[in-house]
């Protein structure tokens, strides 16, 4: 493959919305499904051609219009940005065909979903900090619309929120920008990377102190995707994912998330930002535990399923952070594998909703004997997260947790994460078993819901599609685990911590491995008996009081900006 | 030096009035004014060195570093249309609630919740 075709990949899907938006003009013209689903054939098509290439670790560089690199537009295709890109595609069709049977949706909705295809592949092909922050932009306007789509009181309210507080975080990064250019002259990647390596003007990174005005640069940049990431205020999320129509959810969690986490990640290796790696430990441990603690005391089945996603995204922080090779591998493992079963998961709670138009625990439950395969779908999801073998979470949680073993801190907030997921999927499964917690009005609501399964079946394809890939993954994780750290070490992306020795042998025959897995089920079981008691319910009543307004997640984006300078700087607790 | 000053005065306002201001139409206007400091500091900084407009005419010598006004070029566009979503959103949403104040919004929402 010559190196050219990679723009394809922004290419195609951005001038196939062009081409949906015909639909909107011309009515009679049906061409927007159609070319959604059509961009999806080719980009895969393409992805495939290059699949080989990037296992052998070849790195594919062009730029736009044949001007020298440094003047025109650069694009890089790396291990990295193919695991990304693949993964997009994997998520897309599912969603694709979802939204087809769902219907509902109008040539403007596969438009934006096409946009929002075309960049998130420029987010990851991005070769100068510029370019990332056009198609940073691209992908959130594609975003916060979709969110709002079906213009409902509270999505709209969430994609505002959304809007405002990434807006601010982009901003930060225009800042980062100019600091960046003032000091550098440039602002392609190659250039920090020869920073990171020859330690001229930047290279003062790693244990010595890097001055003020360079870590300020940086933290901003970071920040500023770093707000898309929701590592900093992650608190846009659970509202923008949880009222999002159901096919956007499992796209936003699925893949728009950790399509700007790769960018992160290359910024941090190519940079060597030791100190901003720590923060991500920390955070992503910290936002592990908050993200489950508050998933517990949610009864609205999706805003649930959000605030797992900030959790897992936390175990993904914690694993890069982490440093070694498992855990990275782990770290990248998890982003794939999170991608899976919370796409599954939003799609088949999604379904349940449309057809109980009722979304809270209170008012539907015992839901399994309407929709037999559903419950089955929902429940390799839930297991897949819960990291029960064999399905992928397990393959990829147990590697995070074997990376992570030298910080005991994170170790077990991670850990108490994990029994926190255990128990709130538990709960979150009383919307298919029957319910302790059923009224007699939730009994009543599901005696008189009509059974109307057919029309969705397309949908179910796309759920069965996401459930074997959850089963492929796990049973094939040595492969899988194999295929990644491949990927990352020989593109010298797991960055500059000594590796420890490679994951050999380890996850099917160690009894450990089990018996833990036991463990976090047995106190999960515990903390769910826990929550849906008395008492557990009147502290779920009081957490519920603490909300963060909208200012003050203003203000924490700044105070998460200044937190990341002083690790940047070299101040952190020891 | 003076023009730096102002510039900073510039972003911290807008910072402050993103933060502080309750009504949603003046936090976008906020958003406007931040995004607009940090453009004209682009700018300020590329005109620093030489003295003529980036254009390419034989002969021309002694021109500003055209990379910062390309740049801004852009993300004055991409700033046009964050308004622009950002005020359609605000019109949707007082289309809802009946109301642009944020307070008031979240106090709604908060009840929806009980």
């Amino acid at each position: 493959m010559t190196s050219d075709a990679i723009l394809l990949f922004t290419v195609i899907p951005l001038f196939g919305s062009f081409i949906a938006l015909i639909e909107k003009v011309i009515p009679s013209i049906k061409v927007s499904k159609p070319i959604a689903l059509g961009s999806f054939f080719l980009g895969s098509l393409l992805l495939g051609l290059f699949g080989k290439g990037i296992y052998e670790g070849v790195i594919y560089t062009t730029v736009v219009g044949g001007w020298p690199l440094g003047i025109g537009i650069g694009q890089q295709l790396d291990g990295l940005a193919w695991v990304a890109l693949a993964l997009t595609y994997l998520i897309y069709l599912p969603i694709l065909l979802f939204s087809f049977s769902e219907g509902g949706y109008d040539s403007r909705f596969y438009f934006f979903l096409l946009l929002l295809q075309g960049g998130m592949a420029g987010i990851v092909l991005a070769y100068d900090i510029f370019n990332l922050f056009v198609f940073l932009e691209i992908t959130g306007i594609a975003a916060y619309t979709l969110i709002a789509y079906q213009q409902k009181e509270r999505a709209l309210f969430a994609g505002f929120k959304y809007l405002m507080l990434s807006s601010l975080g982009i901003t930060l990064f225009l800042l980062g920008v100019f600091l960046f250019y003032r000091d550098t002259g440039t602002l392609q990647y190659d250039t920090l990377r020869d920073w990171g390596q020859t330690g001229s003007t930047l290279g003062r990174m790693g244990s010595q102190f890097l001055p003020l005005g360079t870590s300020f640069a940086l933290a901003t940049i970071l920040a500023g995707i770093g707000v898309r990431t929701a590592f900093l205020p992650y608190t846009w999320l659970p509202d923008a994912h949880g009222f999002a129509p159901h096919p956007i959810s499992a796209s936003l969690s699925g893949v728009v998330i950790k399509v700007s986490f790769i960018v992160v990640w290359k910024l941090i290796v190519l940079l060597k930002l030791e100190g901003a790696r720590e923060f991500l430990l920390w955070m992503g441990s910290a936002i592990a535990l908050i993200g489950v603690l508050r998933a517990l005391t949610q009864t609205d089945v999706k805003v649930l399923l959000a605030w797992h996603s900030v959790s897992q995204m936390g175990y993904i922080f914690a694993g890069f952070g982490a440093g070694n090779e498992v855990a990275v591998t782990g770290s990248l493992y998890h982003m794939v594998s999170h991608a899976f079963f919370k796409a599954l998961l939003f799609l088949s709670v999604g379904t349940v909703i449309l057809f109980t138009g009722e979304r809270t625990l209170k008012k539907v439950s015992g839901m399994g004997r309407y929709f037999p395969l559903l419950s089955i779908l929902f429940t390799i999801g839930a297991l897949s997260i819960m990291g029960v073998p064999p399905f992928v979470g397990y393959v990829s949680k147990s590697l995070i947790f074997e990376g992570i073993q030298d910080h005991p801190i994170s170790y077990w907030m991670l850990f108490a994460a994990s029994v926190g997921t255990v128990a709130s999927f538990t709960k979150l499964s009383l919307l298919f078993r029957k319910s302790p917690m059923a009224t007699e009005q939730t009994i009543a609501n599901s005696h008189s819901i009509t059974l109307n399964v057919w029309p969705l079946r397309n949908g179910y394809l796309g759920m069965i599609l996401l459930a074997m890939f959850c089963i492929a993954g796990g049973a094939m994780g040595t492969y899988g685990i194999q295929f990644f750290s491949t990927i990352l070490v020989q593109q010298g992306m797991v960055g500059s911590f000594g590796s420890v020795a490679k994951p050999s042998g380890f996850l099917w025959m160690r009894w450990e491995e089990y018996v833990k897995t036991m463990i976090t089920l047995a106190l999960g079981y515990g903390v769910y008996r826990f929550i849906v008691s008395k008492r557990g319910k009147a502290l779920q009543e009081w957490a519920n009081r603490f909300r963060i307004s909208f200012d003050n997640q203003l203000t924490l984006l700044l105070c998460g900006l200044l937190l990341l300078t002083l690790f940047i700087l070299g101040i952190k607790p020891r | 030096m003076i023009s730096l000053l102002l510039i900073a005065l510039l972003f911290i306002v807008s910072l402050g009035g993103m933060i502080f201001s309750k009504n949603l139409i003046r936090k976008v206007m906020a958003l406007n004014m931040l995004n607009s400091a940090v453009i004209i500091l682009f700018i300020f900084f590329g005109s620093l060195k030489g003295s003529h407009a980036p254009i390419l005419v034989a002969g021309e010598i002694d021109v500003v570093d055209p990379i910062p006004q390309a740049l801004m070029l852009t993300a004055i566009v991409v700033g046009i249309c964050i308004t622009a979503l950002a005020l359609a959103f605000i019109y949707k949403l007082y289309d809802r609630y009946g109301t642009t104040e944020l307070p008031e919004i979240e106090g709604q929402v908060y009840r929806d919740d009980q």
